[in-house]
């Protein structure tokens, strides 16, 4: 018996790992995954800077924007220069030669210089301060003259890595619109003349209304700035007004049953792991059902499926087969896996924040979750691969299983649809009754794994699917043993419930 | 088929005990009835053809005796009171339609089958190159088994389905869909299987085939034995006819002491009755047409089938 099984175990292992296409398709489905999280950055990389001008009809907003930007931009340097002198971190000229006087200062006296450098002044009067000032001239040229690739190179936070000034091609809205329509600009700000009465006579205009980065940016530094002359028009000391507009932010604490804790950018990127979880169980349980469904029906129609039962019985046939599938599906699990490391440890840390997110993914992989990951898969590919097994038997062709194919993917996408609103929240009381129905219990109790569900929902749930499981696959049996041999039309629905309620017993198939 | 081994080394010593042993065997589906109440001995060491119309239960006895269908019925024992789950390993069976892993390898597919019935893998490789080999098809044991034609394919299924040399080979319809050069293959391997001593059953449409081999026949029909036994007896039983070469128009069936006539133009076989008086019916056919060969023989086997199953039996017999 256990010969059998493990002959023909082996031989449908064999006939899908063997083939090129496996290994191409085992391949591409990883780098779809990867490109999912990927590709917005590949593409906001490729995107050029946004280029926008401005018309200040108020006379002192622009300049003090602009004194804004830059002193950002200048933070944001001498920050990645001190961060160099720690981590001997190879920074181009002249930012290199600013490293080790950077490093020696503090995150304010940074911010404080960066702001002396955008205004011109006051100088620093002691201290590596003063020393880097007096290398401000290169040091603004070569911020000056920074393409938005070298930019981007350095810290894609820069505002010049993403947005473009460009001295206005005229001052009537004639003029700015050519100027737009003809792709010299991407936008154009028009700051009305009165500021701190309000907004009229302020316009964005763009041909692209839905890309709302430049104009989310640029909001925010005009209102900093036109607050900040408010504020200073009132009378109040600047302490004062520094206190006045410090926001109330509610820090982030993840509750575990060890306690509260911190999160970090890469511990929120795990939440959303189970949602790597529900998608290759549900590509791996579906592929590796399909490839059980196409290689029992090409058994049958090809009429290898007599010459086989001659030799072994249909319970050793459909075992075995059970089996290849399922070691083609580990393989294919472990190929990912393996895949996806890799690649996200050679090309993770170039890719920014999605490379901190796909570490954070990994990152929060446990050895209990991708135990239970493998058991789900495994119980999960059984439940399904019994269905489409029996669809397999039952049908010879593709379009006669197309009928019967429908509700099992169906049902397939329940898991996917209910993916996001259950990782968002994991305890909710829908989410806890769907993991007690059987098809749905592998992809929603991985997807409760960010609030782990308690034990005994792991142990019921478990046992209910393990029992369906082992239903299914008897009921898979009585179907596969007569399905195989019926040869003609496809049975109709009234026919395969009459060979389900056909016993295993000799001597009393329905059909030959 | 240039086989490897010779007779004498494969002979297969004749051990007590039918070869099959067919008792009040019934198969039915809902009130069909696909096979009633059969029951049928074959001795080992004999190639017995197995015979019947379309629909008669020929494939559904053989699936019964090859364990691939239970018996609704009766009782099912091979090789000397055994059932067919007990003798997979002793057992060799070719379906009528016979199907080929497209994908994969010419040699791994017939050693598959043979690990299968048993065979250890490497023996069964080894074996499956050997016999691929002298079948003339060593050119291609490692290519996909769909760049081989269609003659190719079935010789490498028959390779396949007997790669473990069987005591008890069950073919159903094996000339079915063969060219020549096959048929004649599968004829001489029939043959040679005799001559080793193992014990083949086969169905078939091709009486002739049946006849040129067999040492015993059975032929069923609605699912039940109507005719059984050794060939000769078979035929001697049926009584003699004549076989008549002739111009004119004939029209036997009203001749006395003709059971039947198998008349096709210029050519008949007359089937007489016991008791028929062949210089009467000479006279007789001389008033009808004008003779040019008056053979008086023991019947065809076709004359045999025909009688058994009626007319539907002249659609099948070849």
């Amino acid at each position: 018996m256990l010969r059998s099984l493990l002959l023909v175990a082996r031989r449908d292992y064999a006939a899908y790992v063997g083939r090129r296409r496996f290994w191409l398709s085992l391949l591409l489905t990883p780098l779809l995954l990867l490109a999912f999280v990927f590709v917005p950055g590949v593409l906001a990389n490729l995107q050029s800077a946004r280029t926008y001008t401005v018309i200040d009809h108020s006379g002192w907003v622009w300049p003090a924007v602009a004194r804004r930007i830059a002193a950002g931009d200048y933070t944001q340097l001498l920050n990645l220069a001190a961060a160099a002198a720690r981590t001997g971190t190879v920074l181009p000229q002249p930012l290199a030669r600013l490293a080790p006087a950077a490093g020696k200062l503090t995150a304010p006296q940074r911010r404080a210089l960066a702001t002396a450098l955008a205004a011109g002044g006051p100088a620093p009067i002691s201290g590596p301060a003063a020393g880097l000032w007096s290398k401000r001239r290169a040091f603004i040229a070569w911020y000056r003259a920074l393409t938005t690739k070298a930019a981007r190179a350095l810290d894609r936070g820069l505002s010049i890595a993403r947005f473009r000034y460009l001295s206005p091609p005229g001052k009537t809205p004639v003029v700015l619109n050519q100027a737009v329509n003809r792709d010299k600009l991407f936008a154009y700000f028009v700051i009305g003349t009165k500021p701190l009465a309000g907004d009229a006579g302020f316009v964005y205009g763009s041909r692209n209304l839905t890309d709302t980065a430049l104009r989310n940016w640029f909001s925010g530094e005009v209102n900093a700035v036109v607050r900040a002359r408010k504020v200073r028009e009132t009378g109040l000391p600047k302490a004062r007004a520094r206190w006045l507009q410090v926001p109330v932010v509610f820090h982030n604490r993840l509750i575990t049953k060890a306690g509260a804790k911190r999160v970090s950018a890469a511990e929120r990127a795990a939440q959303w792991l189970p949602v790597g979880y529900v998608y290759l169980l549900f590509i791996s349980i579906f592929s590796i059902s399909q490839i059980l469904m196409m290689s029992t029906m090409e058994e049958k129609s090809s009429r290898i499926a007599e010459v086989l039962l001659g030799a072994i019985t249909p319970g050793e046939l459909m075992s075995g087969k059970v089996l290849g599938s399922l070691l083609v599906g580990l393989t294919m699990l472990g190929f990912w896996v393996v895949v996806i490391f890799l690649a996200l440890g050679y090309f993770g840390p170039s890719l920014g924040g999605a490379g901190t997110f796909a570490k954070g993914l990994l990152g929060a992989i446990s050895p209990t979750g991708l135990g239970w990951f493998f058991a789900y898969f495994v119980l999960g590919y059984l439940f399904y691969g019994a269905l489409l097994g029996a669809i397999g038997a039952a049908v010879s062709t593709i379009q006669e299983a197309q009928p019967y194919m429908t509700p099992v993917t169906l049902l397939l996408m329940v898991p996917l649809i209910l993916m996001v609103p259950i990782v968002k929240n994991p305890t909710a009381e829908y989410a806890r009754v769907l993991s007690y129905i059987p098809p749905l219990t592998p992809f929603v109790m991985m997807n409760r794994i960010n609030a782990p569900p308690p034990l005994i929902d792991y142990i019921l749930t478990t046992l209910l699917l393990g029992a369906s499981v082992v239903v299914l696959l008897y009921f898979a049996g009585r179907i596969f043993r007569i399905g195989l041999l019926n040869s003609g039309a496809p049975p109709k629905l009234r026919q395969l419930l009459a060979w389900l309620r056909t016993p295993a017993r000799p001597g009393t198939d329905v059909a030959d | 088929m240039d086989h490897p081994v010779t007779a004498r080394e494969n002979a297969v010593p004749i051990p007590s005990g039918a070869a099959i042993e067919l008792h009040e065997v019934g198969k039915y589906y809902g009130i069909h009835a696909a096979v009633d109440h059969l029951s049928l001995v074959v001795p080992r060491g004999q190639v017995y053809g197995f015979l019947g119309p379309n629909g008669a239960g020929k494939t559904t006895t053989l699936r019964m005796i090859t364990g691939i269908l239970e018996p609704s019925s009766g009782r099912v024992q091979v090789l000397g009171g055994i059932t067919p789950g007990e003798a997979r390993a002793r057992l060799g069976y070719l379906p009528e339609e016979k199907g080929l892993y497209k994908d994969m390898k010419v040699v791994d597919m017939v050693a598959y089958f043979g690990a299968l019935r048993g065979l250890g893998l490497r023996e069964a490789k080894a074996r499956a190159a050997d016999r691929l080999a002298r079948a003339g098809l060593g050119e291609w044991l490692g290519a996909k088994c769909n760049a081989l034609s269609k003659g190719m394919g079935q010789q490498a299924q028959v390779i396949a389905a007997l790669l473990h040399d069987p005591e008890l080979v069950v073919l159903d319809e094996p000339f079915s869909g063969l060219d020549p050069v096959n048929a004649e293959m599968v004829l001489e391997l029939i043959k040679q299987y005799r001559r080793e001593g193992r014990t083949v059953l086969f169905s078939t449409h091709v009486v002739e085939h049946a006849e040129q081999i067999c040492d015993a026949v059975a032929i069923i029909h609605h699912g039940r034995l109507v005719v059984n036994g050794p060939l000769e007896e078979v035929k001697a039983r049926a009584g003699r006819s004549v076989l008549l070469d002739y111009e004119g128009t004939l029209n036997a069936d009203t001749l006395p002491g003709v059971i039947s006539a198998d008349d096709a133009g210029h050519h008949a076989e007359l089937r007489l009755a016991p008791e028929a008086d062949t210089q009467r019916l000479l006279h007789l056919l001389t008033e009808q047409v004008r003779i040019h060969r008056f053979d008086t023989r023991e019947v065809s086997l076709k004359q045999v089938f025909l009688a058994a199953v009626g007319h539907e039996g002249t659609r099948h017999a070849a």
